[in-house]
């Protein structure tokens, strides 16, 4: 049996794939009409719009937990998301269109770069240089993991030298920090919706996007090209919009509710934000949530002892300890007691409710030192200060 | 308790309690026991061999020679010089030198010179396991920090932390992986890998014997997709390949790696002294062949060993076996006081954690015996063993040696002994048992270009990197691989397009990720996981194919020595329930197979018969299963097992006895059926011993001409030998080229079979539901009707 007739054993596809007829001109053409580029014609498109007011350079660094976006001019930033052949990525995933985003003069300019078809991307990635280049930080959602690195793979499969690294904000990561005691999920369509309110009208599913751009190759429809279009002007816009509320969220000029306070309280403290972190602490207290109320007094006495505030960080501790019920918290409450207020009595009674987590031997030391403790004051005999 | 006696005249002084110690002591008791003795066929000792050196190579790199110094080396073997000699010559190489001669270093040496001079190179290191892989990079460590090179070396697997990832793409200088790996997690992301294939010098594929079969026709597909994407990263590296004494490794080399490999096959290491033994149970019914069980003698005599202090390593022949002979081996060590616990079993199925604890206690002494299938038999070291015993033919004289070169010291002898069974092959290999010593190994058979193979690899390439223009795969012609990936593009996998240049250029066009839906070890890819409901634990997995024999409801799963039941298979989702209990019996799956002819690729017409080769449709179907019951290994009872059928394409070779032949004959029909079974696998042995492959690896079936019809009411019945794997390694086409000699040695074997009717070694003993007391006359008359007379 020779090879072909062997290739025909194996199994056959029901609907055999239409043979597309050879065209002249690209399909997309129709669609977006090509700009002569240098290297090669580019099917792009330009949408203006007002553009946000977007955050500081500070805010950003904090918001990506990331001291390089400190220096970022907030003039010069780059959106970006990308509309793939697949979700796998790895060299044979295609991003087909790159979606950008920037302001110009006052004004938000979405640029959309779109793939003629396989093997055309040179003029794509030649202007996704110019602008990566030009710009002072990536802001993406879920661009880190995924978007940026397909892209970078694209530069090595067509031979070309990757645009220098630029500090990348990953707003996936920012909303997840700021958003997780107030929502579960954070996809770019529920933060949106949960947090801009953007309400979409007939919006592509996710696998319909690369089956749009199959079925584009295969027969040089376009009409879902220009839905995924749209799609990807969505998630840009709602990406600059998502930043610009994060913006406003963390400069305390946008009402939110307490869970979120919590959220960028967690994310001022590990940005070294203290006094702010204290006021979203505080404002998180406010929540209807036990929970959230008691990781927030947590969190507010955590940093009340950090700057040595003792009697008010105990105070909050002990406003949270009924909330929580968590033995660690009563172990920190009796070593504060304990070590720092010298009172033995207060130390003891949560020393008693932190059993769970103490080794035996160190728990029964604590226990036997502290009861010895409560006994020489009640004697008398104890001095003022050990 | 007996208190341990101490001191220098215990010697002199022998309690009942005392044990005989060490392996001479165990020789001289079955020397001296007139149950063990006469069924010693073969005992006999291969000399030690002395060491042949050669100086350090010219031109080593200093750090090479400091490396080697700190180890202690002050000169090479002779093989270690010569594969270093061609690859500095810029050849690719194979060596292929006994288990333990010090082969690592055969392609450690070029890679660190390579590295010693060129901070850019880099080397990818290719092992069947990842706990080889494991090994090789804690010596590999040592060995690069004797040499002072600032080099990484790191393992690459599913086991790798996400921040060692990265730095392995960047920096490491050496990777270590698993063709698994390479194929799924590194070419399709070989973008991110541009440094390291750029740097990319050599490519070193050790144990290579162990890739035959659908494994090494995967894996000469993979290195294919290497050399690909290497060659787009502007690399072209060369290939240094390790292998066990196979027949043929040269030649396996090179359909490998697709091109000429040199072979360095003298070894210059020394060996000690080696005492091989065959153990052939005694017969139990002469009439039908039977003996003893193999598996009791194995754990009887492996008792023997282990209460002698004697490390052994028992190989058994199916995890199934495995867990019986532990079961066995324990209970007797529990009878004479030993705690059963220094024995364990060792197989593929178990989670990786349990294997690394027993291989590190093995290695400490905390366990004197491990009981494992081959997985053992893959270079791991578990130091110094004295004794390996085989229940079982292992399928080849490769896997054989493979297997006894797992114990050995340089000095002293260790002990090496094979129990045969009464399966055909291996009453075969016990009858000639002498030539064991110096029979020729198997040759490892690959097939590259087995279309549903190949398909596979060219989806995978193409996701790597697009086809363009005229571009072959490697060795495949570029029509083919145009063909193939017409075939592609009629499934919308892939994508033609006309590049500016005017070339045509074939694009991945599908939101899937093809690795990960090909395996590279079998067909049936995806792993079962068999979850105890008693305790809610995955204990282990297991594959695809193997799961219709071992885990269908009702089906005794042996684990570690305890019996489990499966209560539930769920098939959609692939997972197996078992729940532990205690039976007295174990069972036996029973497979149904039908053999479908899909093309005649070769024919040759006698007046007396047909034969023919070709591409058939093999269904088959386990469609019950027999309940055997521990020790007596009696038959207690049958199931029902439903199952979906297991269905390939593979080719055969097939023999048409037709009607007008078997007119010839004067017996009843059924009788000339059951004959026939008989010849068939009497052919069967024959083939398989004479094309030296693995038994497991030929399947069996005697159907119709066209394969079609059953039993009794076939017409031109004929008896099928075929691939046991999807879409064949070739050794069909192999058996119709020597089909003249089949058909004279089978006669041979039944001529020379000293049974009266029928026994497992030639035409197997008669069904079990009727006494065909003429199997044999009837086999022998059927030879004769088709034209093979007897020799005078």
């Amino acid at each position: 049996m020779d090879f072909k007739a062997k290739l025909g054993l194996l199994a056959r596809p029901a609907v055999p794939a239409p043979t597309p007829a050879p065209q002249r001109t690209h399909p997309l053409s129709a669609l977006i009409p090509p700009t002569p580029t240098s290297a090669g014609p580019l099917h792009v498109v330009h949408t203006r719009s007002t553009a946000p007011r977007l955050p500081l350079a500070t805010a950003l660094a904090a918001l990506g937990l990331d001291e390089a976006l400190g220096g970022a001019d907030v003039e010069r930033l780059l959106f970006l998301d990308t509309e793939t052949t697949g979700l796998a990525g790895g060299a044979g995933t295609l991003p087909f269109l790159v979606g950008l985003a920037f302001v110009e003069a006052g004004a938000l300019v979405v640029e959309q770069l779109h793939l003629s078809g396989p093997g055309a991307e040179r003029p794509v990635l030649a202007r996704l240089h110019e602008r990566v280049s030009a710009a002072s930080a990536l802001v993406s959602f879920n661009g880190r993991s995924f978007d940026w690195p397909l892209l970078r793979t694209r530069f090595v499969m067509n031979r070309l030298a990757p645009p220098a690294q630029r500090p990348h904000l990953d707003l996936l990561h920012a909303s997840r920090r700021v958003l997780r005691h107030w929502q579960r999920e954070t996809r770019l369509s529920t933060v949106e919706r949960a947090v801009l309110d953007v309400r979409r009208v007939a919006d592509l599913e996710g696998a319909q996007v690369p089956q749009a751009w199959f079925d584009y190759l295969r027969t040089g429809r376009v009409a879902m090209l220009a839905r995924v279009l749209t799609h990807n002007l969505q998630d840009l816009r709602s990406t600059v919009q998502l930043l610009s509320w994060l913006g406003r969220a963390w400069d305390e000029h946008e009402p939110v509710p307490p869970e979120v306070s919590l959220g960028l309280g967690e994310l001022a403290e590990r940005a070294r934000h203290t006094p702010k972190a204290e006021r979203f602490f505080e404002q998180a207290t406010q929540s209807r949530s036990v929970e959230v109320q008691a990781r927030a007094l947590v969190a507010t006495g955590r940093l009340l002892r950090r700057r040595g505030a003792l009697e008010l960080a105990a105070a909050a501790w002990e406003r949270a300890a009924p909330l929580c019920d968590d033995p660690s918290l009563h172990l920190a409450l009796a070593r504060l007691y304990e070590h720092r207020l010298r009172d033995a009595p207060s130390a003891e009674r949560h020393a008693l409710l932190a059993r769970p987590v103490e080794a035996p031997v160190a728990h029964a030391r604590r226990i036997a030192r502290l009861s010895t403790k409560r006994q020489l004051r009640l004697a008398g005999c104890a001095p003022a200060r050990w | 308790m007996q208190p341990r006696s101490q001191g220098s005249f215990i010697g002199e002084r022998r309690s009942p309690w005392q044990r005989l110690q060490g392996v001479e002591a165990v020789l001289a008791q079955w020397r001296s026991d007139r149950h063990v003795r006469p069924n010693l066929v073969l005992d006999e000792v291969l000399p030690a061999a002395a060491a042949s050196f050669a100086a350090f190579p010219e031109g080593l790199a200093r750090p090479v020679v400091q490396a080697l110094g700190a180890r202690g080396l002050e000169q090479l073997y002779t093989h270690q010089a010569r594969s270093y000699a061609l690859s500095a010559e810029g050849r690719d190489v194979v060596v292929a030198t006994p288990t333990a001669s010090g082969k690592s270093l055969c392609y450690l040496l070029p890679v660190l010179q390579a590295l010693a001079t060129d901070r850019e190179a880099r080397a990818l290191f290719l092992f069947p396991t990842k706990a080889l892989s494991r090994d090789q990079e804690a010596a590999l460590h040592v060995l690069l920090k004797q040499a002072g090179l600032e080099h990484g070396a790191i393992t690459f697997d599913g086991d790798t932390p996400a921040d060692a990832r990265r730095s392995a793409k960047e920096r490491s200088g050496v990777i270590l992986t698993n063709p698994d790996m390479l194929h799924t997690g590194i070419l399709p992301h070989h973008a991110s890998w541009a440094r390291f294939f750029a740097g990319l010098k050599y490519v070193v594929v050790d144990e290579l014997h162990a890739y035959r079969g659908v494994f090494g026709s995967h894996l000469a597909n993979v290195l294919r997709r290497l050399e690909r994407v290497a060659k787009f990263h502007g690399a072209s590296p060369k290939f240094l390949c390790a292998s066990a004494t196979i027949g043929n490794p040269q030649e396996h080399a090179s359909k490998m790696v697709g091109r000429d490999v040199q072979l360095v096959a003298e070894s210059g290491a020394p060996r000690g002294e080696r005492r091989v033994l065959v153990y052939n149970p005694p017969v139990l019914n002469a009439e039908l062949g039977i003996r003893q069980s193999y598996v009791k003698a194995s754990a009887r005599l492996t008792a023997d060993l282990v209460k002698a202090g004697v490390p052994t390593l028992l190989f058994g022949q199916s995890r199934n076996g495995v867990e019986v002979m532990l079961k066995y081996l324990r209970d007797a060590l529990q009878a004479v006081r030993i705690d059963p616990d220094v024995v364990h079993a060792y197989r593929g199925g178990y989670l990786p954690q349990t294997r690394r604890d027993i291989e590190t206690r093995l290695r400490e002494g905390d366990i004197r015996c491990v009981v494992a299938t081959s997985a053992l038999e893959l270079g791991i070291d578990v130091g110094s063993l004295d004794a390996v015993v085989c229940a079982g033919w292992p399928g080849s004289v490769a896997a054989l040696w493979q297997r006894f070169g797992r114990a050995g010291r340089r000095q002293g002898t260790s002990l090496s002994l094979l129990v045969t069974s009464s399966a055909p092959v291996d009453q075969y290999v016990a009858a000639t048992a002498r030539s064991l010593l110096s029979a020729p190994a198997e040759q490892a058979r690959i097939d590259p270009d087995n279309v549903e193979v190949l398909v596979q690899h060219l989806k995978c390439a193409a996701f790597e990197l697009p086809f363009e223009g005229d571009e072959g795969f490697r060795e495949v012609p570029a029509t083919q691989v145009r063909d193939a990936l017409g075939y592609l593009t009629e499934h919308r996998v892939v994508h033609a397009v006309t590049t500016p240049a005017g070339k045509a250029a074939w694009h991945w066009s599908a939101d899937a990720y093809p690795a990960n839906d090909v395996s590279l070890r079998s067909i049936g890819w995806d792993n079962f996981v068999i979850i105890d409901v008693s305790t809610d634990k995955t204990i282990a997995e297991m594959d695809w194919r193997s799961t219709h024999t071992m885990l269908h409801e009702q089906a005794i799963y042996q684990h570690e020595g305890r019996q489990f039941q499966v209560e539930r298979l769920d098939f959609e989702n692939h997972k197996a329930f078992v729940r532990p209990v205690e039976p007295d019996y174990y069972t036996d799956a029973m497979t149904f197979t039908k053999v479908t002819v899909m093309s005649r690729a070769h024919e040759a017409k006698a007046p007396t018969h047909e034969l023919g080769a070709g591409d058939v449709s093999v269904v088959e179907r386990v469609v019950g299963y027999k309940k055997i019951k521990f020790h007596t290994h009696e038959n207690v009872g049958y199931g029902d097992v439903r199952l979906p059928e297991m269905q390939m394409h593979t080719t055969a070779v097939w023999l048409t006895v037709p009607e007008a032949t078997l007119t010839t004959l004067v017996a009843p029909r059924p009788d000339v059926m059951d004959a026939l079974r008989g010849l068939l696998s009497a052919m069967h042995t024959v083939a398989a011993v004479g094309l030296m492959v693995d038994p497991r690896d030929l399947g069996q079936c005697v159907g119709g001409r066209d394969g079609d019809g059953h039993g009794s009411t076939l017409f031109d019945p004929t008896l099928y030998l075929y691939d046991h794997v999807p879409g064949g390694v070739g050794l069909s086409s192999r058996l119709f080229d020597e089909r003249e000699a089949l058909l004279r040695r089978t006669r041979d074997l039944l001529d020379g079979c000293p049974c009266d009717e029928g026994c497992p070694a030639c035409v197997g003993p008669g069904a079990v539901d009727a006494v065909h007391r003429g199997r044999k006359t009837l086999a022998l008359a059927v030879l004769s009707a088709l034209g093979v007379t007897p020799l005078c």
